[in-house]
């Protein structure tokens, strides 16, 4: 009997995956951003403000149990286990006062990204999936 | 990837000087025998992902948390704040402390 090795995620230098890394740079892609870990080697994506300070504006965190995203004053904007599940919570986080200018345009920015997915996507798949279907029925009667 | 690292290369000198500011307390907290977490712990924040963030260079220890980062690594917070000071706004500390009348 032979073992097939599956290919393993390459982990990144900064302790992201490269997929999380993707979803991440996607959802932020207004800002520039840089990476970093904790002590502990838990990596850090930080969202960056304008030049020339590039100030840390948010900054997300994968820890043991999920993803933790903060402002630059370490206040706690929202927690959730999945990259995915951001979205609400973001949203709800642009709407809170105290947060900088550059801040809740970024957040918001990632809460529309992540309300399109989530909501409209599966709508343009399944659109493709009827067209995909009917697309010759339809051809052959033309 | 659209962005990778976009400030890497051309680090301005606040991102700079940010980064020597992390250094800085990084030594300080090590100093007082605090890690991470400890020192969240004493500053009552839930995770110690800030505390990275700021040693890391890419946060700053906010005005009003500046008294409670001194006392928790045992520094005056008069020197504290006067030290990070001369990171975060040089040349207001060049005004205040090194231009002389």
């Amino acid at each position: 009997m032979s073992v097939i090795e599956f290919p393993q995620p390459t982990p990144h230098p900064d302790g992201w995956r490269l997929d999380e890394l993707r979803q991440l740079a996607a959802l932020f892609e207004t800002n520039p951003w840089d990476v970093g870990a904790t002590e502990l080697g838990e990596p850090q994506f930080y969202v960056l403000g304008p030049a020339p300070d590039y100030a840390c504006v948010l900054c997300i965190s994968r820890l043991a149990h999920g993803y933790v995203l903060e402002d630059d004053a370490g206040r706690i904007l929202c927690e959730a286990p999945a990259l995915h599940l951001f979205a609400e919570q973001a949203a709800r986080a642009v709407a809170g006062a105290g947060r900088s200018f550059v801040a809740r345009a970024a957040l918001l920015i990632c809460a529309i990204r992540l309300t399109i997915e989530e909501k409209l996507e599966p709508i343009f798949e399944e659109t493709q999936e009827l067209l995909a279907r009917f697309a010759p029925q339809l051809a052959a009667f033309v | 990837m659209a962005k990778l690292r976009t400030v890497e290369k051309s680090a301005p000198k606040s991102l700079e000087l940010r980064k020597q500011a992390g250094a800085w307390l990084q030594e300080q907290r090590k100093a007082a025998g605090l890690s991470q977490i400890d020192l969240a712990g004493q500053l009552g924040l839930k995770y110690y992902t800030f505390v990275s963030q700021v040693e890391n260079g890419f946060g700053r220890v906010p005005t009003e948390s500046m008294e409670a980062w001194a006392h928790a690594l045992h520094i005056a917070p008069g020197e504290f704040a006067r030290h990070l000071l001369r990171f975060y706004e040089p040349e207001l500390h060049r005004l205040l402390f090194e231009v002389t009348s």
